[in-house]
Protein backbone atom coordinates (compact mmCIF):
# COMPACT_ATOMS: atom_id res chain seq x y z
CA UNK A 1 0.00 0.00 0.00
CA UNK A 2 1.47 3.32 -0.93
CA UNK A 3 1.87 6.00 1.77
CA UNK A 4 0.04 9.23 2.19
CA UNK A 5 1.99 11.96 0.72
CA UNK A 6 1.64 13.52 4.29
CA UNK A 7 3.67 10.35 5.42
CA UNK A 8 6.15 10.66 2.79
CA UNK A 9 6.78 14.50 4.03
CA UNK A 10 6.89 12.99 7.77
CA UNK A 11 9.34 10.42 7.01
CA UNK A 12 11.35 13.01 4.72
CA UNK A 13 11.54 15.54 8.01
CA UNK A 14 12.41 13.03 9.87
CA UNK A 15 15.29 11.05 8.10
CA UNK A 16 16.05 13.60 4.95
CA UNK A 17 15.80 10.74 3.05
CA UNK A 18 16.20 12.31 -0.65
CA UNK A 19 14.72 9.10 -1.97
CA UNK A 20 11.34 9.87 0.07
CA UNK A 21 11.37 13.77 -1.51
CA UNK A 22 11.84 12.12 -5.24
CA UNK A 23 8.82 9.83 -4.89
CA UNK A 24 6.95 12.95 -4.10
CA UNK A 25 8.80 14.33 -7.33
CA UNK A 26 7.11 11.44 -9.35
CA UNK A 27 3.95 11.60 -7.48
CA UNK A 28 3.45 15.46 -8.78
CA UNK A 29 5.64 16.71 -11.64
CA UNK A 30 3.30 15.45 -14.36
CA UNK A 31 0.71 16.64 -12.88
CA UNK A 32 1.94 20.08 -12.34
CA UNK A 33 3.26 20.34 -15.60
CA UNK A 34 0.00 18.90 -17.01
CA UNK A 35 -1.99 22.04 -15.17
CA UNK A 36 0.93 24.91 -15.73
CA UNK A 37 0.53 23.91 -19.28
CA UNK A 38 -2.87 24.16 -19.57
CA UNK A 39 -3.10 27.50 -18.01
CA UNK A 40 0.15 28.82 -18.97
CA UNK A 41 -0.39 27.54 -22.84
CA UNK A 42 3.61 27.03 -23.11
CA UNK A 43 5.54 24.07 -22.51
CA UNK A 44 8.44 25.73 -21.68
CA UNK A 45 6.81 27.64 -19.25
CA UNK A 46 5.20 24.88 -17.42
CA UNK A 47 8.65 22.65 -16.93
CA UNK A 48 10.43 26.05 -15.28
CA UNK A 49 7.32 26.88 -13.21
CA UNK A 50 6.96 22.62 -12.16
CA UNK A 51 10.84 23.04 -11.80
CA UNK A 52 10.58 26.02 -9.39
CA UNK A 53 7.60 24.44 -7.62
CA UNK A 54 9.98 21.58 -6.24
CA UNK A 55 12.96 23.52 -5.34
CA UNK A 56 10.29 25.89 -3.24
CA UNK A 57 8.96 22.84 -1.88
CA UNK A 58 12.12 21.54 -0.91
CA UNK A 59 12.77 24.74 0.86
CA UNK A 60 9.59 24.81 2.20
CA UNK A 61 8.57 21.62 3.28
CA UNK A 62 9.17 22.33 7.24
CA UNK A 63 6.79 25.24 6.75
CA UNK A 64 4.38 22.43 5.26
CA UNK A 65 1.24 22.42 8.02
CA UNK A 66 -0.92 20.09 6.93
CA UNK A 67 -3.63 22.92 7.50
CA UNK A 68 -4.38 21.65 3.75
CA UNK A 69 -3.56 18.55 1.99
CA UNK A 70 0.12 18.33 0.42
CA UNK A 71 -1.54 18.23 -3.28
CA UNK A 72 -3.37 21.59 -2.30
CA UNK A 73 -0.21 23.14 -0.61
CA UNK A 74 1.97 21.97 -4.04
CA UNK A 75 -0.76 23.28 -6.29
CA UNK A 76 -1.01 26.53 -4.53
CA UNK A 77 2.61 26.66 -4.96
CA UNK A 78 2.51 26.10 -8.88
CA UNK A 79 -0.26 28.50 -9.20
CA UNK A 80 1.68 31.40 -7.26
CA UNK A 81 4.25 30.36 -9.91
CA UNK A 82 1.88 30.88 -13.00
CA UNK A 83 0.41 33.76 -11.61
CA UNK A 84 3.76 35.36 -11.57
CA UNK A 85 4.55 34.62 -14.64
CA UNK A 86 1.12 35.39 -16.52
CA UNK A 87 2.08 39.00 -14.54
CA UNK A 88 5.48 39.41 -15.96
CA UNK A 89 3.85 39.09 -19.84
CA UNK A 90 0.95 41.56 -18.57
CA UNK A 91 3.95 44.06 -17.57
CA UNK A 92 5.79 43.40 -20.84
CA UNK A 93 2.78 43.43 -23.25
CA UNK A 94 0.77 45.75 -21.33
CA UNK A 95 -2.04 44.55 -22.26
CA UNK A 96 -4.08 40.89 -20.99
CA UNK A 97 -2.61 38.30 -22.71
CA UNK A 98 -4.38 35.92 -21.59
CA UNK A 99 -7.53 36.86 -23.17
CA UNK A 100 -8.55 38.25 -26.01
CA UNK A 101 -12.15 39.31 -25.06
CA UNK A 102 -11.97 43.21 -24.06
CA UNK A 103 -15.17 42.69 -22.28
CA UNK A 104 -13.51 39.75 -20.15
CA UNK A 105 -11.49 41.99 -18.28
CA UNK A 106 -14.44 44.63 -17.21
CA UNK A 107 -15.90 41.93 -15.01
CA UNK A 108 -15.07 38.26 -15.39
CA UNK A 109 -17.29 37.39 -13.40
CA UNK A 110 -20.50 39.13 -15.28
CA UNK A 111 -22.90 37.65 -17.10
CA UNK A 112 -23.14 40.31 -19.29
CA UNK A 113 -19.38 39.81 -20.37
CA UNK A 114 -19.91 36.52 -21.73
CA UNK A 115 -20.45 37.19 -25.39
CA UNK A 116 -18.71 34.97 -27.40
CA UNK A 117 -15.19 35.17 -28.71
CA UNK A 118 -15.28 32.99 -30.91
CA UNK A 119 -14.85 36.09 -33.98
CA UNK A 120 -11.23 36.98 -31.60
CA UNK A 121 -9.71 34.00 -31.71
CA UNK A 122 -6.49 34.92 -33.77
CA UNK A 123 -6.22 31.05 -35.32
CA UNK A 124 -9.90 30.63 -35.89
CA UNK A 125 -11.46 27.07 -35.62
CA UNK A 126 -12.93 25.60 -38.65
CA UNK A 127 -16.34 25.78 -39.66
CA UNK A 128 -18.90 23.64 -37.80
CA UNK A 129 -19.88 22.08 -41.13
CA UNK A 130 -16.42 20.56 -41.61
CA UNK A 131 -15.60 17.12 -40.09
CA UNK A 132 -12.94 17.03 -37.57
CA UNK A 133 -10.63 14.04 -36.40
CA UNK A 134 -10.43 13.83 -32.03
CA UNK A 135 -6.54 15.11 -32.43
CA UNK A 136 -8.31 18.31 -33.67
CA UNK A 137 -11.32 18.53 -31.45
CA UNK A 138 -8.61 18.08 -28.81
CA UNK A 139 -6.95 21.12 -30.54
CA UNK A 140 -10.15 22.80 -30.42
CA UNK A 141 -11.37 22.65 -26.67
CA UNK A 142 -7.43 23.62 -25.29
CA UNK A 143 -7.40 26.82 -28.22
CA UNK A 144 -10.94 27.36 -26.40
CA UNK A 145 -8.98 27.15 -22.97
CA UNK A 146 -6.93 29.69 -23.80
CA UNK A 147 -9.29 31.99 -24.73
CA UNK A 148 -10.53 32.25 -20.84
CA UNK A 149 -9.43 34.71 -18.48
CA UNK A 150 -6.41 33.15 -16.31
CA UNK A 151 -8.82 33.20 -13.52
CA UNK A 152 -11.27 31.33 -14.70
CA UNK A 153 -9.13 29.16 -16.80
CA UNK A 154 -7.37 28.09 -13.50
CA UNK A 155 -10.23 27.32 -12.04
CA UNK A 156 -11.43 24.97 -14.58
CA UNK A 157 -7.95 23.06 -15.26
CA UNK A 158 -8.08 22.65 -11.64
CA UNK A 159 -11.70 20.75 -11.21
CA UNK A 160 -11.88 19.38 -14.92
CA UNK A 161 -9.19 17.83 -15.44
CA UNK A 162 -6.88 17.76 -12.47
CA UNK A 163 -10.17 16.48 -10.43
CA UNK A 164 -10.26 18.79 -7.13
CA UNK A 165 -12.97 19.92 -5.35
CA UNK A 166 -14.05 23.35 -4.78
CA UNK A 167 -12.84 23.47 -1.54
CA UNK A 168 -9.37 22.70 -2.28
CA UNK A 169 -9.36 25.36 -5.65
CA UNK A 170 -10.50 28.09 -3.10
CA UNK A 171 -7.32 26.98 -1.18
CA UNK A 172 -5.07 26.90 -4.10
CA UNK A 173 -5.90 30.04 -5.66
CA UNK A 174 -6.23 32.04 -2.06
CA UNK A 175 -10.44 32.85 -2.54
CA UNK A 176 -13.52 31.75 -0.99
CA UNK A 177 -15.73 28.53 -2.55
CA UNK A 178 -17.90 30.91 -4.00
CA UNK A 179 -15.64 32.38 -5.97
CA UNK A 180 -14.59 29.82 -6.89
CA UNK A 181 -18.15 28.51 -7.69
CA UNK A 182 -18.89 31.67 -9.62
CA UNK A 183 -15.63 31.70 -11.86
CA UNK A 184 -15.85 28.01 -12.34
CA UNK A 185 -19.87 28.61 -14.30
CA UNK A 186 -18.95 31.55 -15.83
CA UNK A 187 -15.89 29.86 -17.53
CA UNK A 188 -18.20 26.96 -19.09
CA UNK A 189 -19.95 29.26 -19.81
CA UNK A 190 -17.59 30.71 -22.31
CA UNK A 191 -16.19 27.56 -22.86
CA UNK A 192 -19.92 26.13 -24.46
CA UNK A 193 -20.36 29.42 -26.05
CA UNK A 194 -17.25 28.88 -27.85
CA UNK A 195 -17.82 25.30 -28.83
CA UNK A 196 -21.38 25.41 -29.34
CA UNK A 197 -21.34 24.57 -32.93
CA UNK A 198 -18.84 21.67 -32.11
CA UNK A 199 -21.37 20.03 -29.54
CA UNK A 200 -24.33 17.68 -29.17
CA UNK A 201 -25.53 16.66 -26.23
CA UNK A 202 -22.92 14.08 -26.26
CA UNK A 203 -19.84 16.34 -26.41
CA UNK A 204 -17.62 17.06 -29.21
CA UNK A 205 -18.80 16.06 -32.97
CA UNK A 206 -17.20 12.69 -33.70
CA UNK A 207 -15.18 12.36 -37.34
CA UNK A 208 -16.93 9.41 -37.72
CA UNK A 209 -20.06 11.03 -37.50
CA UNK B 1 -43.92 30.50 -18.16
CA UNK B 2 -42.43 33.74 -16.24
CA UNK B 3 -42.38 31.49 -13.27
CA UNK B 4 -40.32 28.83 -14.61
CA UNK B 5 -38.03 31.74 -16.01
CA UNK B 6 -37.73 32.95 -12.98
CA UNK B 7 -36.99 29.68 -11.18
CA UNK B 8 -34.65 29.25 -13.99
CA UNK B 9 -32.68 32.44 -13.39
CA UNK B 10 -32.50 31.24 -9.89
CA UNK B 11 -31.18 27.61 -10.45
CA UNK B 12 -28.74 28.60 -13.87
CA UNK B 13 -25.85 29.80 -11.92
CA UNK B 14 -26.43 26.63 -9.37
CA UNK B 15 -26.29 24.16 -12.53
CA UNK B 16 -22.34 24.01 -12.37
CA UNK B 17 -22.36 23.02 -8.57
CA UNK B 18 -25.20 20.56 -9.27
CA UNK B 19 -23.18 18.30 -12.07
CA UNK B 20 -20.08 19.05 -9.86
CA UNK B 21 -22.62 17.10 -7.10
CA UNK B 22 -20.96 20.48 -4.29
CA UNK B 23 -24.28 21.34 -3.22
CA UNK B 24 -25.61 20.99 -0.06
CA UNK B 25 -28.72 18.37 0.60
CA UNK B 26 -31.50 20.65 0.36
CA UNK B 27 -30.05 22.43 -2.81
CA UNK B 28 -29.64 19.70 -4.54
CA UNK B 29 -32.74 18.31 -4.23
CA UNK B 30 -34.27 21.97 -5.53
CA UNK B 31 -32.44 21.82 -8.52
CA UNK B 32 -32.68 18.53 -8.94
CA UNK B 33 -36.82 19.04 -9.08
CA UNK B 34 -36.47 21.92 -11.44
CA UNK B 35 -34.18 19.94 -13.84
CA UNK B 36 -36.43 17.44 -14.14
CA UNK B 37 -38.91 19.46 -15.20
CA UNK B 38 -37.51 21.81 -17.05
CA UNK B 39 -35.62 21.03 -20.57
CA UNK B 40 -33.93 23.94 -21.32
CA UNK B 41 -31.72 23.66 -17.93
CA UNK B 42 -31.59 19.95 -18.58
CA UNK B 43 -30.03 20.99 -21.74
CA UNK B 44 -27.78 22.62 -20.01
CA UNK B 45 -26.84 20.14 -17.51
CA UNK B 46 -25.95 17.46 -20.18
CA UNK B 47 -23.51 20.63 -21.90
CA UNK B 48 -21.98 20.98 -18.84
CA UNK B 49 -21.01 17.28 -18.34
CA UNK B 50 -20.18 16.86 -22.05
CA UNK B 51 -17.81 19.81 -21.51
CA UNK B 52 -16.40 18.15 -18.62
CA UNK B 53 -15.99 14.86 -20.35
CA UNK B 54 -14.34 16.48 -22.87
CA UNK B 55 -12.27 18.37 -20.73
CA UNK B 56 -10.81 15.51 -18.93
CA UNK B 57 -10.30 13.29 -21.49
CA UNK B 58 -7.72 16.01 -22.87
CA UNK B 59 -4.25 13.81 -23.06
CA UNK B 60 -2.29 14.75 -20.34
CA UNK B 61 0.81 16.62 -20.96
CA UNK B 62 4.36 14.84 -19.19
CA UNK B 63 7.46 16.71 -18.53
CA UNK B 64 9.77 15.96 -21.13
CA UNK B 65 12.71 14.64 -18.30
CA UNK B 66 12.25 12.88 -15.46
CA UNK B 67 13.00 15.60 -12.45
CA UNK B 68 13.50 13.12 -9.70
CA UNK B 69 16.67 11.99 -11.81
CA UNK B 70 18.08 15.36 -12.32
CA UNK B 71 16.56 16.09 -8.71
CA UNK B 72 20.33 16.15 -6.74
CA UNK B 73 22.12 18.51 -9.66
CA UNK B 74 19.12 20.78 -9.90
CA UNK B 75 18.80 21.42 -5.87
CA UNK B 76 22.99 21.20 -5.63
CA UNK B 77 22.93 24.47 -8.23
CA UNK B 78 20.08 25.82 -6.27
CA UNK B 79 21.84 25.62 -3.48
CA UNK B 80 25.41 26.76 -4.73
CA UNK B 81 23.65 29.67 -5.89
CA UNK B 82 22.33 30.51 -2.19
CA UNK B 83 25.16 29.76 -0.46
CA UNK B 84 28.23 31.20 -2.78
CA UNK B 85 27.25 34.83 -2.05
CA UNK B 86 27.34 33.89 2.06
CA UNK B 87 31.15 34.30 1.94
CA UNK B 88 30.98 37.68 1.23
CA UNK B 89 27.93 39.08 1.46
CA UNK B 90 25.61 37.15 4.17
CA UNK B 91 22.38 38.21 4.04
CA UNK B 92 20.15 41.49 2.10
CA UNK B 93 20.99 43.22 5.60
CA UNK B 94 24.57 42.92 4.83
CA UNK B 95 24.16 44.34 1.41
CA UNK B 96 22.17 47.15 2.41
CA UNK B 97 24.94 47.74 4.31
CA UNK B 98 27.43 48.08 1.76
CA UNK B 99 25.18 50.38 0.10
CA UNK B 100 25.33 52.16 2.70
CA UNK B 101 28.77 52.26 2.54
CA UNK B 102 28.99 52.99 -0.70
CA UNK B 103 26.86 55.97 -0.19
CA UNK B 104 28.67 57.26 2.50
CA UNK B 105 31.63 56.89 0.22
CA UNK B 106 30.13 58.85 -2.48
CA UNK B 107 28.90 61.31 0.24
CA UNK B 108 32.50 61.93 1.46
CA UNK B 109 33.90 62.48 -2.43
CA UNK B 110 31.28 65.07 -2.79
CA UNK B 111 31.66 67.01 0.53
CA UNK B 112 35.61 67.19 0.19
CA UNK B 113 35.89 68.12 -3.14
CA UNK B 114 32.95 70.73 -2.17
CA UNK B 115 34.99 71.44 1.52
CA UNK B 116 38.17 71.96 -0.35
CA UNK B 117 37.23 74.48 -2.75
CA UNK B 118 34.99 76.04 0.39
CA UNK B 119 37.96 76.18 3.05
CA UNK B 120 40.51 76.86 0.56
CA UNK B 121 41.08 80.71 0.97
CA UNK B 122 41.03 79.61 4.68
CA UNK B 123 43.63 77.14 5.02
CA UNK B 124 45.65 79.10 3.29
CA UNK B 125 45.30 82.29 5.47
CA UNK B 126 45.37 80.49 8.56
CA UNK B 127 48.67 78.58 7.06
CA UNK B 128 50.04 82.01 6.43
CA UNK B 129 49.39 82.76 10.24
CA UNK B 130 52.08 82.50 12.69
CA UNK B 131 51.85 78.74 14.70
CA UNK B 132 50.56 80.96 17.81
CA UNK B 133 47.79 82.60 15.92
CA UNK B 134 46.95 79.59 14.37
CA UNK B 135 46.37 78.19 17.71
CA UNK B 136 45.59 81.31 20.52
CA UNK B 137 43.09 82.97 18.05
CA UNK B 138 39.68 82.51 18.41
CA UNK B 139 38.49 84.36 14.70
CA UNK B 140 41.28 82.24 13.14
CA UNK B 141 39.88 80.82 9.80
CA UNK B 142 41.33 77.05 11.17
CA UNK B 143 38.50 77.83 14.27
CA UNK B 144 35.99 79.22 12.58
CA UNK B 145 35.90 76.70 10.10
CA UNK B 146 35.79 74.16 12.57
CA UNK B 147 33.36 75.54 14.40
CA UNK B 148 30.81 75.64 11.24
CA UNK B 149 31.38 72.10 10.41
CA UNK B 150 30.55 71.41 14.30
CA UNK B 151 27.48 73.54 13.63
CA UNK B 152 26.39 70.95 11.05
CA UNK B 153 27.71 68.19 12.50
CA UNK B 154 25.44 65.01 14.05
CA UNK B 155 28.46 63.82 16.03
CA UNK B 156 28.39 66.64 18.65
CA UNK B 157 30.98 64.88 20.73
CA UNK B 158 33.60 65.40 17.57
CA UNK B 159 33.72 69.01 17.77
CA UNK B 160 35.47 70.00 20.90
CA UNK B 161 37.87 67.48 19.66
CA UNK B 162 38.05 68.14 15.94
CA UNK B 163 38.64 71.88 17.02
CA UNK B 164 41.47 71.17 19.46
CA UNK B 165 42.88 68.63 16.99
CA UNK B 166 42.92 71.41 14.80
CA UNK B 167 44.56 73.36 17.32
CA UNK B 168 47.35 71.52 18.17
CA UNK B 169 48.12 70.98 14.22
CA UNK B 170 49.03 74.59 14.36
CA UNK B 171 53.08 73.95 13.50
CA UNK B 172 51.43 71.52 10.88
CA UNK B 173 48.37 72.95 9.32
CA UNK B 174 48.00 69.23 7.00
CA UNK B 175 48.78 67.30 9.30
CA UNK B 176 45.97 66.32 11.04
CA UNK B 177 44.92 64.88 7.37
CA UNK B 178 43.48 61.49 7.57
CA UNK B 179 44.48 61.03 3.52
CA UNK B 180 47.24 59.07 5.93
CA UNK B 181 45.13 55.96 4.72
CA UNK B 182 47.74 56.20 1.74
CA UNK B 183 50.65 55.65 3.65
CA UNK B 184 51.65 52.26 3.37
CA UNK B 185 54.78 52.31 5.59
CA UNK B 186 53.32 53.03 8.87
CA UNK B 187 51.00 50.24 11.10
CA UNK B 188 49.66 53.04 12.90
CA UNK B 189 48.59 55.09 10.08
CA UNK B 190 47.00 52.25 8.80
CA UNK B 191 45.43 51.00 11.55
CA UNK B 192 44.16 54.33 12.55
CA UNK B 193 42.98 54.35 8.82
CA UNK B 194 41.03 51.38 8.70
CA UNK B 195 39.64 52.39 12.26
CA UNK B 196 38.00 55.43 10.27
CA UNK B 197 37.19 53.61 7.09
CA UNK B 198 35.51 51.24 9.18
CA UNK B 199 33.22 53.36 11.27
CA UNK B 200 32.42 55.46 7.82
CA UNK B 201 31.24 52.86 6.09
CA UNK B 202 29.34 50.67 8.82
CA UNK B 203 28.24 53.47 11.15
CA UNK B 204 28.68 52.20 14.73
CA UNK B 205 27.27 54.51 17.02
CA UNK B 206 31.10 54.93 18.49
CA UNK B 207 32.10 56.68 14.99
CA UNK B 208 32.08 60.34 16.64
CA UNK B 209 34.73 58.77 19.21
CA UNK B 210 36.43 56.68 16.87
CA UNK B 211 36.97 58.93 14.75
CA UNK B 212 38.38 61.75 16.66
CA UNK B 213 40.59 58.99 19.00
CA UNK B 214 42.19 58.76 15.16
CA UNK B 215 42.49 62.46 14.35
CA UNK B 216 44.18 62.41 17.60
CA UNK B 217 46.60 59.67 16.85
CA UNK B 218 47.51 60.76 13.39
CA UNK B 219 47.85 64.40 14.78
CA UNK B 220 50.62 62.16 16.79
CA UNK B 221 51.96 60.37 14.08
CA UNK B 222 52.06 63.31 12.11
CA UNK B 223 53.96 65.24 14.52
CA UNK B 224 56.35 62.34 14.59
CA UNK B 225 56.51 62.05 10.94
CA UNK B 226 56.84 65.66 9.46
CA UNK B 227 57.62 64.16 6.02
CA UNK B 228 53.89 62.52 6.22
CA UNK B 229 52.06 65.51 6.89
CA UNK B 230 53.88 67.06 3.70
CA UNK B 231 53.16 64.55 1.63
CA UNK B 232 49.10 65.05 2.47
CA UNK B 233 49.54 68.56 3.00
CA UNK B 234 50.43 68.87 -0.82
CA UNK B 235 47.60 66.52 -1.59
CA UNK B 236 45.39 69.75 -1.11
CA UNK B 237 42.97 68.39 0.78
CA UNK B 238 42.21 69.82 3.66
CA UNK B 239 41.01 69.10 7.25
CA UNK B 240 38.42 71.16 7.41
CA UNK B 241 37.01 68.85 4.15
CA UNK B 242 37.36 65.43 6.27
CA UNK B 243 36.00 66.79 9.19
CA UNK B 244 32.74 67.59 7.10
CA UNK B 245 33.04 64.10 6.50
CA UNK B 246 31.53 62.80 9.51
CA UNK B 247 28.44 65.03 9.60
CA UNK B 248 27.39 63.51 6.47
CA UNK B 249 28.68 59.59 7.32
CA UNK B 250 26.55 59.94 10.48
CA UNK B 251 23.24 61.06 9.28
CA UNK B 252 23.32 58.31 6.78
CA UNK B 253 24.92 55.87 9.57
CA UNK B 254 22.12 56.76 11.90
CA UNK B 255 19.16 56.00 9.55
CA UNK B 256 21.15 52.96 8.88
CA UNK B 257 21.35 51.87 12.12
CA UNK B 258 17.74 53.34 13.07
CA UNK B 259 16.96 50.63 10.42
CA UNK B 260 18.99 47.88 11.32
CA UNK B 261 19.47 48.47 15.35
CA UNK B 262 22.94 45.98 14.69
CA UNK B 263 26.35 46.33 15.07
CA UNK B 264 28.12 45.08 11.58
CA UNK B 265 32.01 44.58 10.88
CA UNK B 266 33.86 45.00 7.58
CA UNK B 267 36.67 43.23 6.17
CA UNK B 268 37.98 43.27 2.25
CA UNK B 269 38.93 39.98 0.57
CA UNK B 270 41.26 39.00 -1.67
CA UNK B 271 39.77 40.86 -4.48
CA UNK B 272 39.57 44.04 -2.44
CA UNK B 273 35.77 43.50 -2.13
CA UNK B 274 33.97 44.42 0.68
CA UNK B 275 32.68 41.65 2.62
CA UNK B 276 30.03 42.41 5.29
CA UNK B 277 29.43 40.00 7.86
CA UNK B 278 26.71 40.15 11.21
Amino acid sequence: MDLSDEAIVEEFRQTGDSAKFKSLVRRYQNRIYNAAFRILGSPDEAEEVTQDTFLKVHQGLSGFRKEASFASWIFRIAHNLCVDIVRTKQRRTGVKVVSFDPQSTQNEDDPQDQNSALSQIADPLPSPAQKVDLEEQQVFIEKSLMELPESQRTVVVLHDIEGFQYQEIADIVGTSVGTVRSRLHYGRIKLREILAPYFDNQGVQAASR
Amino acid sequence: MSSKNSQCETYVPMLDAFVDNELDGSETNEVASHVQSCDDCQRQAKEIEALKSSLSSLPRRKMSRDLADNLDAILGNKEAAVTAPKDNVVSIKARRGWIMALASAAAVVVIALAGSMVFKNAHQEVANLPPEKQSQSPDSAATKGATEIAQNSSASEVRPEAAEGRQRSGNNPALTEIKTTHSSDSHAIEKIASTAHHDSALGTSEIGMTKTTAAQKSVDIAQAQPSKTTIAASDGISKTSIMKERPASSELLALYEEDEGTDVGMTTDEDGLYAIKL
